[in-house]
């Protein structure tokens, strides 16, 4: 039990991926905080039906004021704010188009989402991550900044944009005991997720371990970066995608 | 002279690494496009009194329409955009400190200049 007691926060906590990082730190004792701008009530029944401590609230993680609503929240039900997800992000909606013809609303929706949003959730986090004195903060990128996808500019420049916050995050918090790193997942096919087959196929063949990734592959990488085992590593990006693409 | 008579638009135009592009690429006979919220104008002499070919206009990279008029004008001038450097970016004046005590607005700034203003004058180069 890993997280006994502790507080961990799963933006976009409402959806699949981030119901498996939830469920999985729920199974190691954390009370888990599920922020969404949809309902992640399913969740936190889930959680609760198990024998755990599970809350949710509506959040706009791109809204500095419901950010630091959210922040205050969990901490005053909770008690404190040990470790944030920043799994929140403007993609199963994205609009797809080459850059040339991509409108500046889309592309600032997914900047703001994206990286507005996770930049703000470690904005509020940090007064109680500082007054604890420990605190964990893991943002989630995209193998899409690491192969250059195409047709979305936007969620592929924000993503790569988070690799590089948490690189001067690091740098800014570790005085404070407070770890920040990034996770790339590659192309995840969640529960009932409708996939064209053979781009799935494409993917699973660029693979060294070749079979579809599922949500439950992130799970473990996340979990390490949120436990005291990765204490003193800070600023890194861990890829998961099978062996898709290697960084470092 | 590799960039004789290719069009190279320097965004930023008015700044010194700006200026080391600027002068690399006329030495070599480019005609160059230098955009800039500030003037560029010293540069564009510079060129020029070197025999060079050179003009600026005032852009302002976050915003769409500015970065259209800016490639629409160097296209009516020079024909055809070869070369866009996206070298503009808010750096000089930006506010310094701790992430959480940034304001929004000078992060949305950072992003609107830097990740969209490229975004952006790629977009109207390749629109071109």
């Amino acid at each position: 039990m890993r997280f006994e007691n502790k507080s961990v926060i799963v933006t976009g906590g409402g959806g699949k991926i981030g119901k498996a990082y939830a469920i999985g730190f729920a199974k190691e004792g954390a009370r888990v905080a599920l922020p969404d701008i949809a309902s992640a009530d399913h969740v936190v029944k889930a959680i609760r039906d198990m024998g755990g401590t599970a809350i949710s609230m509506a959040c706009d993680v791109s809204d500095e004021k419901s950010v630091k609503s959210m922040i205050d929240e969990v901490a005053k039900q909770f008690g404190s704010v040990d470790v944030l997800v920043n799994n929140a992000a403007y993609f199963m909606t994205v609009k797809k188009s080459p850059f040339w013809e991509m409108e500046v609303d889309e592309f600032d929706k997914a900047m703001a989402v994206n990286v507005r949003g996770s930049w703000l959730c470690a904005k509020a986090a940090f007064p109680y991550m500082k007054q604890q004195g420990k605190g964990k903060i893991i943002n989630i990128s995209s193998g899409t900044a690491l192969n250059g996808g195409q047709n979305y500019i936007h969620y592929v420049t924000s993503k790569g944009a988070l690799i590089a916050m948490t690189r001067a995050m690091a740098k800014e918090v570790g005085d404070y005991n407070i770890c920040v790193n990034t996770v790339s997942p590659g192309f995840v096919v969640t529960e009932g997720r409708p996939v064209d087959a053979a781009f799935n196929a494409s993917r699973v063949a660029n693979r060294a371990l070749k079979r579809v990734q599922v949500e439950n592959d992130l799970v473990g990488t996340v979990m390490f970066l949120a436990s005291s085992e990765s204490d003193f590593m800070t600023g890194q990006l861990l890829n998961v995608d099978g062996g898709a693409h290697f960084v470092g | 002279m590799r960039f004789k008579d290719k069009s190279v638009i320097v965004t930023g135009g008015g700044g010194k690494i700006a200026k080391a592009y600027a002068m690399a690429f006329a030495k070599e006979g480019a005609k160059l496009s230098l955009p800039d919220i500030a003037s560029a104008d010293c540069i564009v002499k510079g060129i020029k009194d070197m025999g060079g070919t050179a003009i600026s206009m005032a852009c302002d990279v976050s915003n769409e329409q500015s970065v259209k008029a800016m490639v629409e004008e160097t296209v009516k001038q020079f024909g055809t955009v070869d070369i866009l450097i996206n070298n503009a970016a808010y750096f000089m004046s930006v506010w310094k400190g701790p992430f959480w005590e940034m304001t929004v607005e000078e992060f949305d700034k950072a992003m609107a200049v830097n990740v969209r203003g490229s975004w952006l004058c790629a977009k109207a180069r390749r629109s071109c």
